[in-house]
């Protein structure tokens, strides 16, 4: 499944690109919804993350978390404008960290949360 | 953050009389009217608040815990409540489970990081698992609040 992915662009600029040349992928995103990270957009993120089998995990400052931990996302305790680090290693890293990415992004949970579900 | 910083000691409820997710919310709400936090003829907003954010997804997050909450224009600054089931009340939570601990938040509408880092505090708190079972073991006001004041604090 990986093979068949775009390879992700190296350049330094990028908001997506390899930590080196394993299967880590690496993302960031402001955190869009006004809220914050706060319960249910959690929760959906929560389930969002189960749908991809790479590991994956979430920085925010000194905080980390793994997505697939609803109380793990809790401690992030992310705000409205925070910036998260998004770490992806194996499999389907990339998809996972763009989705992961947009998703944090999405000013309207409930709104992502029937495209989810869609 | 500490618990004890949000929940109110005089809205404890050691012992939840209620047995149904709806009348939990209610007996709680009825703790938060009874401390002072809201007048009596605030109660049904309060709890329809609550409700309506049940409706969208359980807020049983595992391990016996739920944190209900919703926000109202009745507070400037975030309360709580801390309740507990010896029985376990049926909550749709995450892992199926019954919950047993209770934590209800009520934040003004302003005020979003007040309530990120209120449910961290409880989630870092409800980590401790030898924290929940002293806590389950509580069965006094005075108990659950030396717990609270002893938990667990080191938000950065």
């Amino acid at each position: 499944m990986s093979a068949t992915l775009p390879k992700p662009p190296a350049d330094e600029t990028s908001p997506l690109r390899p930590a080196d040349d394993s299967a880590t992928v690496w993302g960031e995103a402001i955190v869009g919804n006004p809220g914050g990270l706060h319960m249910r957009p959690a929760s959906v993120l929560n389930a969002l993350c189960r749908r991809y089998s790479c590991q994956l995990t979430l920085h925010a400052g000194e905080r980390t978390a793994d997505p697939r931990s609803l109380m793990g996302l809790l401690l992030l305790a992310a705000e409205a404008g925070s910036t998260i680090r998004i770490e992806a290693r194996g499999g389907d890293a990339q998809a996972a960290c763009t989705a992961v990415a947009a998703f944090l992004t999405c000013e309207d949970p409930d709104h992502w949360h029937d495209a989810v579900d869609g | 953050m500490r618990m004890s910083n949000f929940v109110l000691r005089e809205a404890i409820v050691p012992r939840l009389k209620a047995r149904t997710k709806d009348a939990v919310i209610r007996e709680m709400v009825a703790s938060l009217v009874r401390a002072g936090q809201f007048r009596e003829e605030e109660t049904e907003e309060v709890v329809q608040g609550v409700l309506r954010r049940e409706a969208l997804g359980s807020t049983g997050i595992g391990r016996n815990i739920a944190i209900p909450h919703a926000k109202h224009v009745g507070v400037t600054q975030l309360v709580g409540t801390l309740a507990l089931s010896d029985e376990g009340i049926p909550f749709e939570s995450i892992d199926g489970e019954a919950v047993h601990v209770l934590v209800l938040l009520v934040s003004p509408n302003n005020k979003p990081g007040e309530h990120l880092r209120a449910l961290e505090s409880v989630v870092r708190t409800m980590k401790d698992d030898k924290f929940i079972l002293d806590l389950r073991k509580a069965s006094t006001v005075d108990e659950i609040w030396a717990l609270l004041e002893g938990g667990r604090s080191d938000t950065p």
